[in-house]
């Protein structure tokens, strides 16, 4: 008898188990993006722009209305944000819960105003944000890049995310920036750069990069997409692309090659008590495209001539990064963190004084390419 | 009696004891103290010195066999002073209790449940304890080889995981030293080694005299927490960078929750994560609080341990509520570093002199 009310009992720790901080998901408001904007009105300081996640018109799913557009941006002032993300819950009865946030715009104006470590301290203390969350700024008001109707994906906010994956299809995408590796540089007192997104004929697009100081934490610059092909060929992060070689300066002529391997090597090296820093670019290339009729494929040496102009390309690009990023005094080349590995002596006596280091560095540059190939024909 | 079939579950004690809530927070005190990127030597070098020190405590026990601490402090130092001793070595379980048990409620607060109450979290964990415990040791044994499994894999699947993430630039430079910043951040490391003095009760009811299977069940047990120790340090510091882990409350687990795979539906990894990391803190809290309730037992002869056992429970569930916020409790951990020093080494070295006074007596 004794057994069996015990046996009862300890059966009930199965059934009755409920649940303290239970949360339906289907009363969660998702949150798939943010937009943050810079009112300047003195109260309501800054403007956010939640992206909500409508269910019922998700294409596929069983109560889906098919036609209806799947998100739903909410845009509230305040002048912090935690208050303006309980504003929300004046207006909209789903809780937003943010832990499948996708990206947050920034637009220009509010990180001239506010450096980039206050405004994303809120977002690194909640534990619903991930470290995986892109980030990126645009000219454009953040309200206006979220409302944008994505091309492939059901949300612009993760369109953005998605676009930088192309990061090994083209030279102008940047890999995606996380939240994680924002709060890395800025720890580290790094300068660094935040892909730009912007609108062209209707459609979401990535354009070049705004540069943030590591002095003041606000945004300082930008980068063209012609910049970031020469910042990434520094910071070896190519991983596809193209060079378009323009041959005798005219258009007729042109060739381009593919990148099929590209790796770049920083070495800082000591002489005379002087740093000086070599940049190595090794690339494997095949030739895409040809508007050369007198090329012969065939004949060994077909390759030196464009091999040559293809580095000239490149190395002017970096040549061309390198310069901007010393004018500045910014070092977002990731040559502090080369020094620091390969000369760590050096380092701990001169980071204090790095950016003047910076500034003054002598860099030499070497790129060598092989062309491996010419595709599976060649009509020429 | 055979080494080999009774060295496992003691293996697994040890290696359960020791694995606690070091995993998630040493990496960001050691990243303050020795702040470079091979900070991870530090570990080595603790792990060594808890060797050190756990043959130490062996060498005490060795000549005292099937006898506990509790026992033989009496017998060496007269009977006042020893019960003396027996309790400040209780103090110390019951207080190390209490600091993981909050730690721990204090990241399901923050991570998993953050309406439900900390007194409910902690009150479910002490509960459950406290019935584990009041079935003896061999049984505590057999729960422990049945949930050791379970923590390895959870283990084995973050690191997998985590690889991906690894950045090898942060992990650099590795040969250049500065031994002065790791010797200081052994003083940390060597604490989260802690465990092994549990030796000296479960030599209560195993024979653990010879130096040959002893070594090797704590250099095994030692070993191997050194190693799982230095991989979340090497993920950690790959994963977060060393300025990044100083400012992170709790490290492992924003690396955990830095996986993500493309796509949609593989996130938040951190809540598995937890769930396995929970029930290394339940395999820790086990074994202190089953030498707190020895402890008192022996030092008070008590025949009926349930009274004991329940009071026990309710003194690590309010320590482990006094601490109003997690400042607060972390600085309570330096504190137990501290009675940590008195526990590990200031005890048995105590006890050892006396042994040799009286030593031909025994």
């Amino acid at each position: 008898m004794k057994k069996g009310l015990l046996v009862f009992l300890s059966l009930q720790l199965l059934f009755l188990t409920s649940c303290w901080d239970s949360n339906e998901i289907e009363d969660l408001g998702m949150i798939m993006g943010i937009g943050l904007d810079y009112n300047g009105e003195e109260k309501d300081v800054f403007s956010m722009t939640n992206q909500y996640v409508v269910p019922n018109n998700i294409e596929g799913t069983q109560t889906g209305s098919s036609g209806g557009i799947p998100y739903q941006n909410i845009t509230l002032n305040g002048s912090n944000f935690f208050q303006i993300i309980r504003e929300n819950s004046l207006e909209t009865d789903r809780p937003p819960n943010y832990t499948h946030l996708k990206s947050v715009v920034f637009t220009e104006r509010l990180l001239q105003q506010e450096p980039l470590k206050q405004l994303i301290s809120f977002f690194l203390r909640d534990h619903e944000f991930r470290r995986t969350v892109a980030i990126f700024i645009t000219k454009e008001s953040a309200a206006e890049i979220l409302a944008i109707e994505p091309t492939k994906e059901m949300f612009p906010a993760v369109q953005m995310k998605e676009l930088t994956q192309n990061h090994n299809r083209s030279l102008y995408v940047q890999d995606t920036l996380k939240f994680g590796e924002v709060s890395k540089k800025i720890t580290e007192g790094a300068s660094f750069v935040i892909p730009e997104i912007g609108i062209n004929n209707g459609r979401i697009r990535l354009l070049g990069a705004g540069i943030i100081s590591n002095k003041t934490e606000k945004i300082v610059g930008w980068l063209t997409p012609e910049e970031i092909a020469g910042l990434k060929w520094v910071t070896d992060e190519v991983s596809g692309g193209l060079v378009a070689i323009k041959e005798k300066n005219s258009e007729e002529d042109q060739a381009v090659l593919e990148i099929m391997k590209a790796s770049t090597t920083i070495e800082p090296e000591m002489k005379d008590g002087q740093l000086t820093v070599h940049l190595k670019v090794k690339s494997a290339l095949r030739l895409a495209e040809d508007w050369e009729i007198k090329r012969d494929v065939f004949s060994e040496g077909w390759e030196e001539d464009l091999k040559k102009q293809g580095e000239k390309v490149v190395k002017e690009e970096i040549e061309h990064v390198i310069t901007i990023a010393q004018e500045q005094q910014l070092d977002y080349l990731e040559f502090s963190t080369w020094t620091s590995i390969k000369q760590p002596a050096y380092w701990k006596k001169h980071h204090k004084e790095w950016e003047r280091i910076f500034s003054q560095l002598p860099v030499t540059i070497d790129v060598d390419f092989t062309l491996t190939g010419y595709g599976t024909q060649d009509i020429n | 009696m055979q080494t080999n079939q009774h060295s496992l579950p003691i293996i697994i004690f040890f290696i359960s004891t020791i694995i606690g809530v070091g995993i998630v927070t040493l990496p960001r005190e050691t990243a303050t103290i020795v702040g470079q990127p091979n900070m991870w030597i530090s570990v080595i070098l603790g792990a060594f010195v808890a060797f050190i020190n756990a043959l130490f405590i062996f060498m005490l026990m060795k000549k005292y066999p099937l006898k506990t601490v509790y026992d033989i402090a009496p017998e060496l130092v007269g009977k006042w002073i020893g019960k003396l001793l027996n309790l400040i070595f209780v103090c110390y379980t019951i207080a190390i209790s209490a600091f993981i048990i909050r730690t721990m409620a204090e990241i399901v607060n923050y991570y998993l449940l953050d309406k439900t109450p900390k007194f409910v979290v902690l009150l479910v964990l002490v509960l459950s304890c406290m019935y584990l415990v009041s079935t003896g040791l061999p049984n505590i044994l057999l729960f422990l080889q049945l949930y050791f499994p379970i923590i390895l894999l959870m283990f084995l699947l973050l690191t997998l995981l985590s690889i991906k993430n690894i950045e090898p630039t942060h992990l650099r430079p590795i040969l250049y030293l500065d031994g002065s910043d790791l010797l200081k951040g052994v003083n940390s490391t060597f604490f989260s080694f802690v465990g092994y003095e549990l030796l000296m009760v479960l030599s209560g009811e195993h024979r653990l005299t010879r130096w040959k299977p002893v070594t090797f069940i704590l250099g095994i047990s030692i070993g191997s927490v050194c190693v799982i120790y230095v991989l979340f340090f090497i993920l950690n510091i790959g994963v977060l960078s060393i300025e990044e882990l100083k400012v992170i409350t709790f490290p492992t687990i924003e690396m955990a929750k830095a996986i993500e795979f493309q796509g949609f539906f593989f996130e938040r990894f951190e809540l598995l994560f937890l769930f396995g990391w929970i029930i290394t803190i339940f395999t820790t809290l086990t074994a202190y609080y089953y030498s707190a309730m020895l402890g008192v037992c022996k030092t008070v002869n008590c025949k009926k341990t349930f009274f004991m056992n329940a009071l026990i429970g309710l003194l690590i569930l309010m320590l482990s509520l006094l601490p109003s916020g997690i400042t607060e409790l972390f600085s309570y951990g330096t504190y137990l570093n501290y009675l940590s020093y008195v526990a590990l080494i200031a005890i048995p070295l105590l006890l050892f002199l006396f042994s040799f006074k009286k030593g031909a007596v025994k």
